[in-house]
């Protein structure tokens, strides 16, 4: 990595809730993503991987902790300066029917990105918007259409091709893929790495499962309640996890071998049941590692 | 696009709602030009015609001044209109005003916005409306813009509301982070929602202020005599009502009219503008489709004639030779969901086609496909639950019975006693109202008979044999003090209440995290094992396949395509779609980098193609594929492929 990193996140805290009942759901995370990369943040529910997402594209306010956007601080960026982010920064959510007003036509939803930029005039607009359908493999005339009459991976690319058609440089996705169907899920995830190859955007790409991240990311930082764990080279951490929370992780996720599986399955049935709602898999706070990245 | 005049004729096509349009554009057209209607005027005195009935000359009759009706109400149509028109302006630009306002912004304005609201509705209106007539007498203006002010509350509260739910959703989110202001927000994402009920709510509105504005003139608020109104029709017939009671119907009715009319276009209008994404598709086929209950076991053709069964005459219910081993047996088993009598001569959609299933005593099979293929339907259909009133045909034998046509009686025995069933949202399982322990007794209680002390012992059992480390504690508990994994937990408890031999468990762990889902999976295998308990598993993760699983029924587009003990299904897929599922499994794949992929997506039902549903996806299709149909052929004692090259092993690239 050269140069200032595009997104740098400093010892976030995030707590949620009012001041007497605030939780602490991130707490003290650190990383970078940097332009043409994509960090996966994996973590369980409850771990705070989308509350860091959230607080990086200013949708939850920040306890402690900087968020800087291409060295620029905007920890605590007004309703203005973040408007000026949209330009760079964009997401996509996990729930492809949620995340699409089923009132609008496609059409309308994908031009809001290039609603308040100077310079783009209606017949500019329909022409990114065409050519942001098609990156993402739709037809231009789905525009014309509503989300109601797509299936849930054609949603996932129209929502991507809403994040992209506004070129930013920064992309978080939120759980782009767990709602989709395992084939469709193989064409998305090679989507987002032919497009990223293409335009060059850095990518935070959060997901729970460290299979598919591996897949797609280029480092990975695994999360557990609110803390960085393990983080590292991708390839590296999902082949030789050295955190007993990244090797319990791993070791849950049924893989697609029978005879893998059933072992796995018989030595996580040997374990005592857990004790309470939150999982706690021998993970000491104070041992954790803070990498540096 | 011309969407307007779509929305029109979509709203005219309704019988009622045309009526009502042409009573309004004729009250419209008095109100603008009450010459055209009558060559009478309203003041005109026909003395010696007074108090008639209709006649020739006075079509509608006359008053006691032998004023002619129908033109009196020809001429008091433009006030009633104004009046209604200004107090629907009035309470709709205010209303939705305010409540989107305090929806959006919520905190102080919500507040001061809401005790607003809570003022004007606690007004009494008639009161203030008194009180305005009296300060500007015969000022019909100002007194229906007073009453729009009083009716804007519950407009108010109902645009608030619905901004506030509307401000939660995602593409709220997407919109703001994509750089759109506050305005732009409203106007383009929450305003778009409200359309359906701001046009009800105006369309009340206006009914209510045409009955008030006749009220007022009936109490002699109205414009002075000689000038027409409808009110004051009303009022000059009170007094004669004994004498000539014919007087009241022709301002009654042309009341009574408006009114109705108003509400109906109302509605129609809300549907009109709405039904472009209301519903999908499917959902307003269904609709059309009208609400008949067809019950499932109604009995159906077995066969479609002229195609001969693929596979030998079913055997005598369980117990029969050959089936001594297998404790569910499905049959061709189809369903098919009604189709509607507009969508033309297609009879109805067939969304699972020829299933052929078997569970032996304590075995697990995993009922595999992606979201679209069936499996859903299938595992409810055998359960005699198809969902959208579908109609089931084939044979489905468990325990001596012939589920698809076993009557509500036999229901009773099967349902929870002999197969239960685990949804994916364990929620949807519990109900809120009441503590788990209260549930699971009352479910024991109807299973087993038991009585209340010896019930209350099994729920704590059960509840202990599902892994909850405090049983006393969980039973206290209400569904939403659970975690997901504890909820579902629970919910396996609740299908093991009546000790059945085969639970149907559908997508149990989709919506659980890893950790929690290899907890899940660990109960599953111990409870099978130690119950000797059959499960049917529907999933679509083969990760889940592989942990658990004996046997796997591969199904795609409504069909089964491949059928084999779980060790072949990963070491030896037969079917293209078998072995393209496993390739683009990023945990299959060897290294990081590009995943093989399946083309295209699932087809839906009522467009599979004719010959092999996968052929259109599939790498080794050839002409012969397209052709016709493709059985289910036995490659083995154990497997079975729907492909006419299963033996190719090149893979989808």
């Amino acid at each position: 990595m050269s140069g200032r990193p595009l997104l740098a996140v400093h010892d976030l805290v995030v707590d949620l809730g009012r001041r007497r009942s605030a939780t602490r759901v991130v707490d003290g995370v650190s990383l970078t993503v940097a332009a043409g990369e994509t960090v996966g943040l994996v973590g369980e529910s409850g771990s705070g991987k989308s509350t860091i997402a959230r607080a990086v594209l200013g949708l939850t306010p920040v306890t402690d902790g900087r968020v800087l956007i291409d060295g620029v601080d905007v920890t605590h960026a007004g309703r203005r300066q973040r408007r000026a982010l949209s330009d760079d920064v964009q997401l996509v959510f996990q729930d492809p029917f949620s995340s699409l007003n089923p009132a609008r036509r496609i059409g309308d939803s994908l031009v809001e990105p290039l609603l308040n930029r100077r310079g783009v005039d209606p017949a500019r607009r329909r022409v990114l918007v065409a050519e942001a359908l098609h990156r993402v493999g739709l037809p231009a005339e789905s525009a014309h259409r509503y989300p109601g009459q797509f299936s849930g991976g054609q949603r996932q690319r129209i929502a991507l091709a809403r994040a992209l058609v506004g070129s930013p440089r920064l992309l978080v996705t939120d759980e782009p893929v767990s709602a989709l169907d395992l084939s469709v899920r193989a064409q998305i995830i090679n989507l987002l790495a032919d497009l990223q190859a293409e335009l060059g955007f850095g990518h935070l790409f959060i997901a729970h499962d460290l299979a598919v991240v591996r897949h797609l990311s280029h480092r990975m930082v695994v999360l557990h309640r609110g803390r960085v764990v393990e983080a590292g080279d991708a390839e590296t951490v999902y082949r030789r996890p050295t955190h007993p929370y990244t090797r319990a992780l791993l070791a849950a996720v049924p893989v697609p071998d029978p005879v893998r599986a059933r072992a796995a399955l018989a030595a996580f049935a040997r374990q005592p049941p857990p004790a309470g709602p939150a999982p706690d898999l021998g993970v000491d706070p104070a041992a954790d590692r803070h990498p540096t990245s | 696009m011309n969407r307007p005049a779509a929305v029109a004729v979509r709203v005219l096509r309704r019988p009622l709602v045309l009526l009502a349009v042409l009573w309004l554009l004729l009250v419209l057209a008095c109100a603008l030009h009450p010459e055209l209607v009558t060559g009478r005027d309203p003041v005109d005195q026909d003395l010696p015609a007074a108090l008639g009935g209709p006649s020739a000359a006075h079509p509608l009759g006359t008053d006691r001044l032998g004023q002619d009706l129908l033109s009196r109400l020809a001429y008091g149509a433009a006030g009633t209109l104004w009046g209604v028109l200004v107090a629907v302006l009035t309470a709709t630009v205010v209303g939705v005003g305010l409540g989107l306002l305090a929806g959006y912004l919520g905190g102080v304005v919500d507040a001061l916005v809401g005790r607003l609201a809570d003022l004007l509705f606690s007004l009494p209106a008639i009161v203030i409306l008194l009180v305005v007539v009296a300060v500007f007498p015969g000022d019909v203006t100002i007194a229906m813009l007073t009453f729009g002010l009083l009716l804007s509350s519950g407009l108010i509260r109902v645009v608030r509301a619905a901004t506030r739910s509307t401000r939660e959703e995602l593409f709220i989110a997407a919109a703001r982070l994509a750089g759109l202001s506050t305005p732009q927000i409203l106007r383009r994402h929450v305003l778009p929602r409200l359309r359906g009920l701001v046009i009800v709510q105006a369309s009340l509105v206006a009914a209510i202020a045409l009955v008030m504005q006749a009220s007022l003139a009936f109490l002699g608020f109205g414009p002075p005599p000689p000038e027409p109104s409808w009110g004051g029709m009303i009022d000059e017939a009170r007094m004669v009502i004994v004498r000539h009671p014919w007087a009241l119907v022709p301002p009654g009715l042309a009341v009574a009219l408006t009114v109705l009319s108003f509400v109906l276009l109302g509605d129609a209008a809300r549907d009109g503008a709405t039904a472009a994404w209301a519903t999908t598709k499917l959902a307003r086929r269904r609709r059309r489709s009208g609400r008949r209950r067809t019950h499932p076991t109604v009995p159906a053709p077995r066969h479609p004639t002229g195609s001969a069964p693929a596979h030998p005459v079913e055997p005598a219910p369980a117990g029969g030779p050959g089936h001594a081993d297998t404790l569910l047996s499905v049959r061709r088993l189809s369903v098919q969901l009604p189709g509607g009598p507009a969508r033309g001569a297609r009879t109805g959609t067939t969304v699972v086609s020829d299933v052929d299933l078997d569970v032996g005593p304590g075995e697990i099979v995993g009922l595999v496909g992606e979201s679209g293929c069936g499996k859903t339907v299938t595992a409810l259909s055998i359960l005699g639950l198809p969902p959208g009133d579908g109609q089931l045909t084939g044979s489905c034998h468990f325990a001596g019975l012939d589920l698809v046509r076993a009557d509500d009686r036999q229901w009773r025995t099967v349902r929870g006693r002999r197969i239960g069933y685990v949804a994916q949202d364990p929620m949807v399982s519990l109900d809120p109202t009441l503590r788990v322990g209260v549930q699971l007794a009352e479910a024991v209680r109807r299973h087993t008979g038991l009585g209340r002390r010896p019930a209350r012992a099994r729920v704590l059992t059960l509840l202990r044999d599902v892994g909850l480390p405090e049983p006393d504690t969980a039973a206290r508990r209400y569904p939403h003090q659970l975690s997901g994994g504890m909820a579902q937990r629970v919910a396996i408890a609740f299908a093991l209440a009546g000790d059945p031999e085969l639970l149907i468990a559908d997508e149990p762990t989709t919506a659980l995290d890893v950790t929690r889902q290899a907890e899940i999976l660990a109960l599953l295998a111990r409870t099978s094992r130690e119950r000797r308990l059959a499960v049917l598993l529907v999933t679509h993760d083969l990760g889940v396949v592989a942990a658990l699983c004996d046997r796997a029924v591969v199904m795609y587009a409504g069909q089964v395509v491949e059928s084999c003990p779980v060790t072949e299904l990963f070491a030896r897929p037969r079917h293209p779609y078998t072995r393209g599922l496993l390739a683009a499994d990023p945990h299959r794949a060897s290294r990081a980098g590009r995943l093989p992929t399946i083309t295209g997506t699932v087809p839906a039902p009522g467009q599979w193609p004719t010959g092999c549903r996968f052929a259109p996806r599939c790498p080794l299709a050839t002409e012969s594929c397209r052709h016709a149909p493709v059985p289910l052929d036995r490659l083995g004692p154990a497997h079975a492929v729907r492909c006419v090259r299963p033996d190719e092993d090149r893979v989808a690239a």
